[in-house]
């Protein structure tokens, strides 16, 4: 019965670290292995979200374990905050439910010169600002219309494409994770409905939990490493959360059906529709990592054109060039993702499909994907925490590329579901504790923005201290939050 | 008209809809789907329209299949065109298709409130079945 507490085994093998053995369910191929401490443990076994940890471990050609990260909650299929590699040398499959609806979902941060004391007189005025240049919320479409010969240039070369017809700087593009472009998209691979959906919400931020945020450094626990990501003590970031909107939820419902249909004729048997699936080097699993990529690279163009947007309303906010207000992209993650990989298995390197369903890349320093300006610190993570206390800078680190593919978790991770956040406060509330606290927010939906209040997230600095002690990612910063747009 | 009941999920929307008939059922999961996206309705139907949503083929005597392709055909037209189903006649329900007549409100951003975008219609723990009484029920996760 979904929903119901975890009552199967947790067994604790490492400072941070909670084991499923493959025992507990027959089908089981490898462990589970949950990352996270005594207190979040507690919460973990709240859902149904440690049974969906050991349903993945199901899957042909899985390597190591079934991984869970900190902020792990219950999802549908793979639990939000689970890690899955697949062997495609050893029958290893792809799975849309290992990736999401919302194809390449991610996070990307931008750095400022601009101090608190710039910031704080005008939040009211940036906020504004956004709230009414960037498309938000239930039904809205995006800043930008592209012809059907162009969204196939958007599949093909993500942020690139957008890049080149002005909309940012060629150094984003270093700053993004892949360069804002997965190779091997392919076009023809997508439905017409996908295109029919994505043609006009490209550049919108949709609703939900994706966010615009002005935020604050308050504190900094790596100065080397946050000098290299261009942040100091009281300097402003802006944040913006979003993915692919209806042109990838419209590929994953696709392949769904698709891999309903190859999970039976490849005869696996799943314990969860969701999970449905083929061999990564089938012609099924072939043609979604075609459509898959393309959503991604759709989901990097978006977040290319919102930060244009971003850039445009603060330079008129200031009166100055983007340029002269130093905003640099610092990096842009992907969190719902499946990527081929080389990491090193039983002392082998092996190509291997990892898949990242609500979590984080963590490459360490000298990692050759990670942009040559952070080459000595580490790739940055953004972990958003939730709009009422602080989000996190981390950089990977070594540990992530031998226990976990070099992941980590992707954000605070919900506590506490929609409908029990809106018995307990009411968007206008929100707003007000918000205010009280020196956060300017603003919304579509007030319902939506009760939904998202602080309370209804665990507290994502236990998180990402799980993270650190774990020895996947190191804190570089922490950020509080100024002002937010929500869809 | 059959009733709809949400329960709780950590990230996202469940939701439980009963109703006497399957035709019953599929109009009341679609009014529950589209409340849990929409404060304010439109006011009046403005477009009738055909709807025919057909399962894949190997699918088509899978019920819960056919309830997941009507609402994702109804989610199309809202993002595509921004039509909310309001009144529904059916013309049948066939193995694996369902055929109707939908008149959809227009949906306008600057006037109707809004609150969850509805990503998808997932397949985790979904259920549709026949009670012995010969209502229908089914049970469901929105992705959100």
């Amino acid at each position: 019965m979904p929903g119901e507490a975890f009552t199967g085994p947790l067994e604790k093998v490492g400072d941070c670290k909670y084991r499923i053995p493959k025992s507990y369910k027959p089908g089981m191929r490898v462990d589970g292995l949950i990352y996270a401490d005594e207190v979040l443990i507690e919460q973990i076994r709240r859902d149904n979200a440690p049974d969906q940890v050991a349903n993945v471990a199901f899957l042909p050609g899985i390597q190591k374990a079934s991984l869970a990260m900190p902020d792990i909650h219950w999802g549908y299929g793979f639990p939000i905050g689970g890690v899955a590699a697949m062997d495609p040398a050893e029958g290893g499959v792809i799975s849309p439910g290992g990736v999401g609806y919302d194809i390449n979902c991610g996070v990307r941060a931008i750095r400022s010169d601009l101090t608190r004391e710039d910031v704080q007189p005008r939040v009211e005025q940036i906020v504004t600002e956004f709230f009414t240049r960037v498309p938000c919320g239930v039904g809205e479409g995006g800043t930008v219309t592209f012809s059907p010969s162009e969204m196939r240039r958007v599949c093909l070369e993500g942020a690139r494409y957008v890049v080149r017809r002005g909309h940012g700087w060629e150094e984003d593009l270093e700053r993004t994770e892949a360069g804002g472009c997965i190779e091997g998209a392919d076009p023809d691979a997508v439905s017409k409905r996908a295109y029919d959906r994505g043609k006009d919400q490209v550049g919108s931020l949709g609703a939900g939990n994706h966010f615009l945020e002005v935020q604050a450094v308050d504190e900094i626990f790596d100065e080397r490493a946050a000098e290299a990501l261009g942040v100091a003590k009281d300097s402003v970031t802006f944040m913006i959360h979003c993915g692919s909107r209806g042109f990838g939820h419209q590929v994953c419902d696709d392949y769904i059906k698709t891999m309903r249909g190859a999970a039976r004729k490849y005869g696996f048997d799943l314990p969860d529709q969701q999970l449905c699936c083929a061999p990564v080097e089938s012609e099924e699993g072939q043609q979604y990592l075609g459509a898959m990529r393309a959503a991604a690279n759709y989901a990097w163009a978006n977040r290319q054109l919102l930060m244009a947007l971003v850039r445009e309303a603060l330079s008129r906010v200031f009166g100055k060039p983007a340029e002269r207000l130093g905003l640099r992209l610092i990096y842009d993650v992907a969190h719902n993702i499946a990527k081929m990989e080389t990491h090193t298995v039983d002392g082998r390197e092996r190509l291997l499909c990892v898949h990242r369903k609500g979590a984080t890349r963590a490459f360490p320093a000298g990692h050759a994907e990670v942009p040559r300006v952070y080459r000595d610190v580490g790739q940055p993570v953004i972990i958003p925490g939730d709009m009422g206390r602080y989000s996190f800078l981390l950089v990977g680190l070594p540990g992530a590329m031998e226990e976990t593919f070099g992941s980590v978790c992707h954000g605070a991770g919900r506590a506490m579901s929609r409908t029990e956040a809106t018995r307990r406060v009411s968007g206008e509330q929100v707003r007000r504790d918000l205010a009280a606290k020196g956060i300017v927010a603003m919304a579509r939906s007030w319902k939506g923005l009760a939904e998202e209040y602080s309370g209804a997230y665990k507290d994502v600095a236990e998180v990402v201290q799980v993270v650190e002690r774990a020895g996947l990612a190191r804190r570089v910063c922490r950020l509080r939050p100024l002002g937010v747009v929500k869809g | 008209m059959g009733t709809f009941t949400v329960f709780d999920h950590t990230a996202d929307i469940g939701l439980d809809v009963q109703g006497r008939s399957l035709e019953d059922l599929l109009e009341t999961a679609a009014r529950a789907v589209f409340d849990q996206m929409l404060e304010d309705w439109p006011d009046k139907v403005e477009v009738l329209d055909e709807v025919r949503a057909a399962a894949m083929p190997g699918l088509a005597g899978d019920t819960a299949e056919l309830l997941v392709v009507w609402l994702q055909e109804l989610l199309y037209r809202f993002e595509t065109g921004r039509l909310v189903p309001m009144t529904f006649e059916f013309g049948g329900i066939g193995p694996g298709e369902v055929r109707a007549t939908v008149g959809f409100g227009r949906f306008e951003p600057c006037r109707h409130r809004t609150r969850l975008a509805v990503k998808a219609v997932t397949y985790h723990g979904l259920d549709v079945h026949r009670e012995p009484d010969g209502a229908w029920r089914a049970r469901f996760i929105l992705d959100v």
